[in-house]
């Protein structure tokens, strides 16, 4: 392909793009790609002497740097208006190259010819020199000033060679009012600014670094601005080792403009070091370097332990490590600290003090998330908040709010309102709550109790908006369907004392026995016997007996003898000194033996969603078998109780008792058959109701009788019909 | 990071205190009516039932949207219930709460109270099922409130009352299953007792009392339960290998005293001993000495009132202490014409207050109002004499002509009859017989010198007998009766003295 032709091709690509109009950033890029490529076929053709090449290849580039007056256009249009001028003048187009070095001129008056010339073109050059360009000598003050000549950065003093024609010289710097002078250029005169242009103060200017940065200034109040990582220029690093401080630690500048005459106090602030204040009288208008200012770190240090191995240590959500430990960069202020297991949690919201050390023991317990709150609360409390503080003293769980949007989040995941666990004290569902039932809620409760590493979650209800102090909390253990509830009255504690003895109540799982049952009878001083097993019938003691002394202190009446009884341990022996129905004296050595307790299976008075997150957490840490069982026992209760019968089969199956009075091998087939029959599977039921009733076992401790409620079940099992 | 947690204790602080602020203006508002609400409850239980129902009345009436103006209104409901026993007023009072305060705390234990007052207006199916929905109301409308255990255990007794023991039982036991730590589940438990000993299980009936000791220690209820359990223990535990009393050398009344005559002897609620003879009745204190005489010139019979005042029946009158006196009469088949009761040997009052009557000369028992207005025959065709009402309101009366015991329930009807020889026992002459609180009947036999104790359902349980001569032997018995924990008075005129065994 001939020269000519390439050149052809590339300058119709560069005119159509032009001929396109205003293009995009990359389209245009694609155009200076083109510029470029005409320019170096031009200077290729010019140093061929191939004039005419060249003029055609630069009437397109010129063309399009024309059009784009950028920077970059800027660069090259004097080369080209001066190879254009020189392959003008060859081609002897005289006029045409005079009018290509006018244009060089304009743009750039300070041009000069390169490369071998000849004295005709540099002849016809200066000609043209001498009628376009003139000498300016600038005077600005002050010189440190930004200083403008029609648009173009230009020094404050000096002399510059400008075009002929009207120009604009405009100063300006902060601290002063701006200002500008036109004047009009005319050939062979020399524009001296005889008056220096002088702006005027307005304003003092502070300029400030800082150590570290990242600091807030603030001035009478008002802030300013937050200084931004180094380094600062070097007048003002050298001034700042002078003080000790390394560059590496410092800011950049932050400069304030418009500070007026008079004291003004300068504040300067950043998390997590001690703030700091000076003040500054400004007595004359001028530019300020302050001093570098230098924060000291403010961090506390905060040590934990725990009551768990393994328990994950978290700082205001930020998992940290492992407890024991200590966190030694605490930044001053509030922080809440939460230790983490997957059986309890602690919370403590610390507020740190610069130099503090906090020790924290955390103690594990179940825990349940505040997630929602419904009802009229008072305006903008949150009252998951109050009700964390209020039940903080709580020793068997904890109640810990996550933070707001965590929680909203959560309940739009699950496509939740607020009102999703709306409780009364009576425990009647409030709202959207009436309509999720226990089989949702269950689903409900284990996923919402995932999201927050909890053991289950809670509501806040407001149920009447004429009382906004009486609060409602609904709590429901992982996997759990039926809430309980505690009622709290803001302006009165001895709710929130009561509601968090109904969350400690403790529960003991065994019970020492000498296996005897014993009552009070009027007139009768001491324990008297109305049924005997276990080691009390091998030793003797028969109905009637009167139990008169234990190991020689005197029983006075039953509750005597029980009161007894609790502080002993599994085979300690007890020497009783008894009565029988004819008044002889007697004794009987009987060794004590520890007796497995069921929470009840109807008792409305537990909170059974506390004993179920409670009992999860002590089966996780595998102790005695037989404690073991008991635990599990419980726990299977506890999961009928909240209607996850399918868990409380599971649990039920790993119980292992033995036969025998109380609770015991019977009590967990009746139970087993309670889950099974819920569970659809009828045969199941019936063999482990029958089992149950073949025994002598009971309930709970205190009855009913095992054979009767099996009995019972399957009588009603008889009468229904097969599916 | 600093200000933001500052700035929401802030704004927390200041919305709690703006609650607090609406709060202390509702507390404000309150303060009147409810110091007239503590004053009527002040008078109630210093038993000044007028001033009491003034208070609650103006609290009713003054401020009807204060909150203590339903429970104003429940505590005239109970008055009118337990006290006045005014079905009508009850009911008015009832209506008004759940009509007008039906989301109150109150609400729950007025659908209580409605489900006790179908009890107190019969018996009826009609009236059972009316009882059983209103109690029933309660764990589903309100399931948390305290009223649930209050009305499961009142379900119980509405059960108990028309003798479905064993679904009376399941209701109590729910009562202790669910609410095991309430004062309702001890009133449960006491129940139960009472129930498993109408099913002859004594032996379940002694540990499920002793819970109440256990749960309740210091309670009254406890103290039934010590009483109740005294009575076990002794029926069901020391007899039959040992007697089931013995005397206690202890005697009450002085052997000089001439207490001739002798027609009755009552423990009454505040554990006095009445003795009623030819002068009059004497009142012994709970330890022995003499308190108080009410005069009377030989009285036949006599009784204490829901009131707890002496009634005494003479000639055909009822005479109460203060000289108020009702003439007791029966229709004659001939339209408007009435016979005075002539000779009255004994009565008995009903829960309800309603009196029934030994009217000799027409051999008939009748029943006859608090205001000694007859309402009816009770049982015909008894030459009795001596009668025994038990928590149930069945009354048992001795049948002078066949020496039976004829046992008829609150309506009249005959509900068994103890014959007069049975397995081991043959009365001779029967002068006196009384219920315990949980339904066994004793029987004293003059003639044999001894005591029957039947069960519930009146199967001979042991026979108490002191050989003569021996301390305590009661070989002239006149008048037999029982306190709260089984122990037995019995009137000797051979000792001149009641004479006491536990």
């Amino acid at each position: 392909m001939s020269t000519v032709l390439r050149i052809a091709i590339v300058a119709a690509t560069a005119l159509a793009s032009l001929a396109a109009g205003p293009r995009p950033a990359w389209a245009q890029a694609d155009q200076m790609s083109n510029v470029q490529t005409l320019m170096t076929q031009a200077r290729t053709s010019f140093d061929q002497l191939d004039y005419e090449g060249t003029v055609k290849a630069l009437d397109t580039a010129i063309g399009v740097l024309e059009a784009r007056p950028t920077e970059e256009a800027r660069k090259l249009l004097p080369t080209a208006y001066e190879m254009r001028a020189r392959s003008r003048f060859g081609l002897g187009l005289r006029a045409e190259a005079q009018a290509d070095f006018t244009s060089l001129l304009n743009m750039d008056p300070a041009y000069a010819l390169t490369g071998q010339l000849s004295p005709r073109i540099v002849e016809l050059f200066e000609a043209v020199l001498r009628s376009t360009v003139t000498q300016l000598t600038v005077s600005i003050a002050p010189p440190n000033a930004e200083a403008t000549l029609d648009g173009v950065k230009i020094p404050t003093s000096g002399t510059l060679q400008i075009a002929v024609g009207d120009h604009t010289i405009a100063a300006s710097r902060i601290g002063y009012k701006a200002a500008s002078i036109s004047f009009k250029a005319e050939a062979g005169v020399a524009f001296d600014m005889v008056q220096p242009l002088a702006l005027e103060r307005v304003s003092s200017v502070f300029t400030f670094v800082t150590s570290p940065p990242g600091v807030e200034i603030v001035i009478d109040g008002i802030r300013q601005g937050v200084t931004q990582p180094g380094p600062p220029p070097a007048e003002i690093a050298e001034r700042a080792a002078r003080a000790g401080l390394p560059a590496s630690q410092l800011s950049n500048v932050l400069v304030v403009p418009e500070v007026q005459i008079g004291t003004h106090r300068l504040e300067f602030r950043k998390d997590c070091f001690v703030g700091t204040e000076r003040r500054l009288t400004v007595e004359s208008l001028d530019d300020y370097v302050i001093d570098p200012i230098r924060l000291e770190p403010a961090v506390a240090t905060i040590a934990v332990k725990s009551s768990q191995p393994g328990t994950m240590v978290y700082l205001d959500g930020q998992q940290r490590g492992v407890a024991p430990m200590t966190i030694s960069d605490v930044c001053e202020g509030p922080h809440l600290v939460e230790l983490k297991s997957a059986s309890g949690r602690h919370i403590s919201r610390v507020d740190a003090r610069t130099g503090q050390k906090i020790d924290i023991a955390g103690a594990l317990r179940p825990a349940f998330a505040l997630v929602s709150t419904s009802g009229q609360a008072a305006l903008n409390a949150d009252v998951r908040l109050t009700i964390e503080r209020q039940l903080e003293s709580a020793q068997s769980v904890t109640f810990f709010a996550p933070p707001a949007d965590d929680a909203n989040k959560a309940l739009g995941t699950e496509k939740l309102p607020p009102d999703w666990l709306a409780f009364d004290a009576n425990k009647r569902a409030l709202g959207t709550s009436a309509d999720i039932g226990a089989v949702l809620r269950r689903d409900l409760s284990e996923k919402l109790a995932k999201v927050f590493d909890a053991q289950g979650v809670a509501s806040v209800t407001v149920p009447s908006s004429l009382n906004r102090n009486r609060l409602v909390v609904a709590v429901l253990g992982s996997g759990s369907g039926e809430p309980d509830v505690l009622e709290i009255s803001l302006d009165n504690p001895e709710t929130v004392n009561f509601a968090i003895g109904r969350l400690d109540r403790r529960l003991s799982f065994f019970r020492p026995s000498i296996g005897l049952t014993a009552v009070d009878v009027a007139d009768i001083e001491g324990a008297v016997v109305v049924a005997v097993d276990g080691p009390s019938a091998k030793a003797g003691i028969l109905p009637g007996d009167v139990v008169m002394k234990a190991n020689a202190q005197p029983v006075i009446d039953a509750a005597a003898l029980t009161t007894l009884l609790a502080g002993r341990k599994a085979d300690e022996d007890l020497t009783l000194e008894l009565k029988d129905k004819a008044g002889t004296v007697k004794r009987a050595d009987v060794r004590v033996f520890m007796t497995p307790r069921l929470i009840g299976m109807n008792d409305q008075t537990l909170m059974v969603n506390r004993i179920l997150v409670d009992l999860r957490a002590r089966v996780q840490a595998p102790g005695d078998p037989v404690e073991d069982s008991v635990m599990r026992l419980n726990l299977a209760v506890a999961l009928a109780r909240v209607e996850n019968w399918s868990a409380a089969r599971l649990e039920l199956q790993r119980v292992k008792l033995p036969d025998g009075p109380g609770v015991s091998n019977g009590t967990v087939q009746y139970l087993l058959g309670l889950a099974s029959d819920r569970m659809g599977n009828r045969a199941e039921a019936e063999a482990a109701w029958r089992a149950a009733a073949a025994s002598n076992a009971l309930l709970t401790e205190d009855g009913p009788a095992i054979k009767e409620l099996a009995d019972a079940r399957l009588a009603e099992l008889q009468k229904r019909p097969a599916r | 990071m600093k200000t933001l947690p500052s700035l929401l204790l802030l704004v927390l602080v200041g919305a709690v205190g703006s609650t607090l602020v609406v709060s202390a203006q509702q507390a404000a508002n309150d303060e009147l009516p409810r110091r007239q609400y503590d004053s009527g409850l002040s008078f109630m239980q210093g038993q000044r039932y007028t001033e009491a129902l003034k208070d609650f009345q103006a609290v009713i009436d003054s401020f009807p949207r204060s909150s203590v103006a339903d429970n104003a209104l429940l505590e005239i409901a109970l008055y009118q219930l337990d006290v006045a026993k005014n079905i009508d007023a009850t009911q008015a009072a009832i209506d008004k709460l759940l009509k007008e305060y039906p989301e109150t705390d109150s609400a729950p234990m007025g659908y209580v109270v409605g489900g006790r007052l179908a009890m107190a207006k019969g018996r009826t199916p009609a009236d059972v099922d009316a009882a059983l929905a209103s109690f029933e109301r309660v764990p589903r409308l309100f399931p948390g409130n305290d009223a649930v255990p209050a009305a499961g255990y009142y379900a119980g007794e509405t059960l108990r009352l028309v003798r479905r023991t064993d679904e009376a039982l399941d209701r109590y036991r729910a009562v202790t299953a669910q609410f095991p730590s309430s004062r309702w589940a001890g009133q449960a438990n006491l129940a139960a007792g009472y129930c498993l000993v109408q099913g002859e299980r004594a032996g379940a009936a002694l540990p499920e009392v002793q819970r109440v000791r256990q749960q309740l220690p210091g309670s009254a209820a406890a103290a039934d339960a010590l009483n109740i359990n005294t009575i076990l223990y002794r029926l069901y535990v020391r007899a039959p290998g040992q007697p089931a009393y013995g005397f206690t050398g202890r005697f009450v009344g002085d052997e000089k005293s001439n207490y001739d005559d002798v027609v009755g002897l009552v423990v009454d609620p505040a554990n006095r001993l009445l003795l009623g003879h030819k002068n009059g009745i004497a009142v012994f204190d709970p330890k022995g000495p003499l308190k108080t005489t009410v005069t009377a010139n030989e009285p036949s019979a006599f009784f204490v009132d829901e009131r707890g005042r002496v009634i005494i029946a003479k000639n055909e009158m009822l005479i109460a202490d203060r000289a108020e006196s009702q003439s007791i009469s029966t229709p004659l088949a001939e339209p408007g014409k009435t016979r005075l009761v002539e000779e009255i040997p004994s009565v008995v009052a009903m829960s309800g207050g309603q009196r029934i009557i030994m009217d000799r000369k027409a051999k008939n028992l009748i029943r006859v109002g608090v205001d000694g207005r007859y309402s009816g025959t009770f049982l015909s065709n008894i030459n009795g004499d001596r009668l025994a009402i038990n928590t149930l309101d069945d009354v048992a009366v001795i049948d002078r002509d066949t020496k039976a015991i004829t046992i008829a329930d609150r309506d009249g009807k005959l509900l068994t009859k103890i014959a007069a020889k049975g397995a081991a026992y043959q009365f001779d002459e029967p002068v006196d017989l009384t219920f315990d609180q949980i339904g066994h009947l004793y029987v004293l036999d003059r003639g044999n010198a001894s005591v029957y104790v039947f069960s519930p359902k009146y199967k001979l349980i042991t026979t108490f007998t002191i050989q003569e001569k021996s301390p305590g032997a009661f070989t002239r018995a006149r008048a037999l009766t029982l306190d709260a924990a089984g122990r037995m008075y019995v009137f000797d005129e051979r000792a001149k003295r009641i004479q006491v065994y536990q």
